[in-house]
């Protein structure tokens, strides 16, 4: 009986541990630098693009993850760029387009933006100095106009390994309640406070998404 | 009430509860891009007379008054109120002219980005808002007018806990077209915002300039307006960066 209670206990601390490290997780490291053999074309490919939708009543998105294993291209300024294809919605009239870089850890991609038109001709380019954190994340905002039909969200490579810090303010509210052995109930809040610091390095990779919406109604 | 400032401040003893429902209202409410297929069409901005308030706030976001209903909110409006007059007086005492640092910030970072750049007056009903027509402002020349409106001065998350009192600037920016009054960009901008609020665009304070306590910041009056300083260059350096 005791053999058995032991054997049980074994159980559930070996079963522990590998649940333990099933819930680690690996840190996500930032992409400094693309393998040589990478191969990168001249010209990006647009033949499979993934299609976002548009919606004049709701924001509609994608989620696009830039890996080490995603297309390459050569820019014109010699450097290598990782890049995904969007094929953009085409309602007719010009709406807002959002483009999000989540941080992965100390890890966060560093975006550059080019539109093409139907025939794959650049119409225009944003570099990371466009982008500005919004919030949590490092966000794009631009007026897409008819014509413009993909989106190439690449690498912007000048940026990768350089480090930003950001420190933010938070508040926290925590509340309790009860009731005394008397039978009365009580709540009581209390407010605490803290500071984040977040060290970020730009990547050549990351997850991102894709956010097209409506020009707000005029009031 | 558009960015919800006036209320934001208005409420001083619930400053949390109240930004809350300011970053509930900046949700919901989407940045206007530049349209930078305008850009070549804008070449003279008129900024109107900021709305501006009266003073440097100085806000402690939690506090243990807070736990303790409408006498403990009274405790922290008095409170407030005396650190803000302190801050007042200690800029004065550095000649500090916040609206005047912020308007020739202003201009150099348009200037900067090749804009001609004129002073357009105009008054204004509500000092935390934007204007709310553009009909009434002319001025020749102009082909678009920039509308802003900012709150400024020292805020800490909250005594309990490890959070200092560094420098915040929270400003509203539209851009519009002087001929019909068209928006060609509108956001916000939060130098030091908490809680990372969704949808603003939030500029990282500097770490240089952080005061462990109030009684820290008082003491040092010189770095405490170069910090305002700071923190002014980077939100109107923000706003240059919106419309490029």
């Amino acid at each position: 009986m005791r053999e058995r209670v032991r054997l049980s206990l074994m159980s559930l601390i070996v079963l522990g541990a590998a649940l333990g490290g099933c819930a680690k997780r690996e840190p996500v490291m930032p992409i400094l630098a693309l393998p040589q053999a990478k191969e990168c074309a001249a010209k990006v490919n647009v033949s499979n693009p993934t299609p976002l939708a548009f919606d004049p009543e709701d924001a509609k998105a994608i989620d696009m993850n830039i890996s080490e294993g995603a297309s390459c291209y050569l820019h014109p300024d010699g450097s290598k760029s990782l890049y995904g294809v969007v094929a953009l919605p085409e309602p007719g009239y010009a709406y807002i387009l959002t483009v999000e870089s989540y941080p992965q850890g100390s890890s966060i991609f560093s975006p550059r933006l080019l539109l093409l038109d139907a025939n794959g001709k650049l119409t225009r380019e944003y570099d990371r100095k466009h982008f500005m954190f919004r919030g949590g994340v490092l966000a794009g905002h631009l007026r897409v106009h008819p014509g413009e039909r993909y989106l190439i969200v690449g690498t912007d490579a000048k940026s990768v390994g350089t480090d930003e810090q950001r420190i933010t303010g938070m508040t926290h509210q925590n509340t309790s309640s009860g009731v005394t052995t008397s039978g009365v109930y009580y709540a009581m809040t209390l407010n605490t406070a803290s500071e984040s610091v977040q060290n970020l390095t730009y990547s050549y990779g990351g997850k991102v998404k894709i956010v097209s919406q409506a020009m707000p109604a005029k009031k | 009430m558009i960015w919800g400032f006036h209320m934001s401040f208005g409420l001083r003893g619930a400053f949390a509860a109240a930004v809350m429902l300011f970053v509930a209202g900046c949700a919901s409410k989407p940045a206007i891009p530049f349209d930078a297929s305008q850009a070549g069409q804008i070449k003279t901005i008129g900024i109107l007379t900021p709305g501006t308030p009266e003073g440097p706030r100085a806000i402690l976001a939690t506090t243990v008054g807070q736990s303790f209903g409408l006498i403990g909110a009274m405790i922290d409006a008095g409170m407030q109120e005396s650190r803000e007059s302190d801050l007042k007086a200690m800029l004065n005492g550095q000649n500090y002219d916040a609206s005047a640092t912020y308007i020739a910030d202003l201009k150099s970072t348009l200037e900067a980005r090749g804009y001609k750049v004129v002073d357009v007056p105009v008054s204004r009903t509500d000092q935390t808002d934007f204007k709310k027509s553009y009909f009434e402002v002319s001025a020749p020349g102009v082909d678009a007018y920039l509308d802003t409106a900012y709150h400024y001065g020292y805020i800490s998350a909250g005594v309990i806990g490890s959070a200092p009192y560094r420098p915040f600037v929270y400003l509203g920016c539209r851009l519009v077209k002087a001929s019909d009054g068209a928006v060609l960009m509108e956001d916000r901008i939060f130098y030091n915002a908490l809680n990372n609020p969704k949808g603003v665009v939030t500029l990282p304070p500097d770490p240089a300039y952080a005061f462990p306590d109030f009684a820290d910041l008082t003491s040092d009056p010189k770095k405490a307006a170069a910090g305002i300083d700071v923190a002014f260059k980077a939100s109107t350096g923000a706003i240059g960066q919106l419309i490029q």
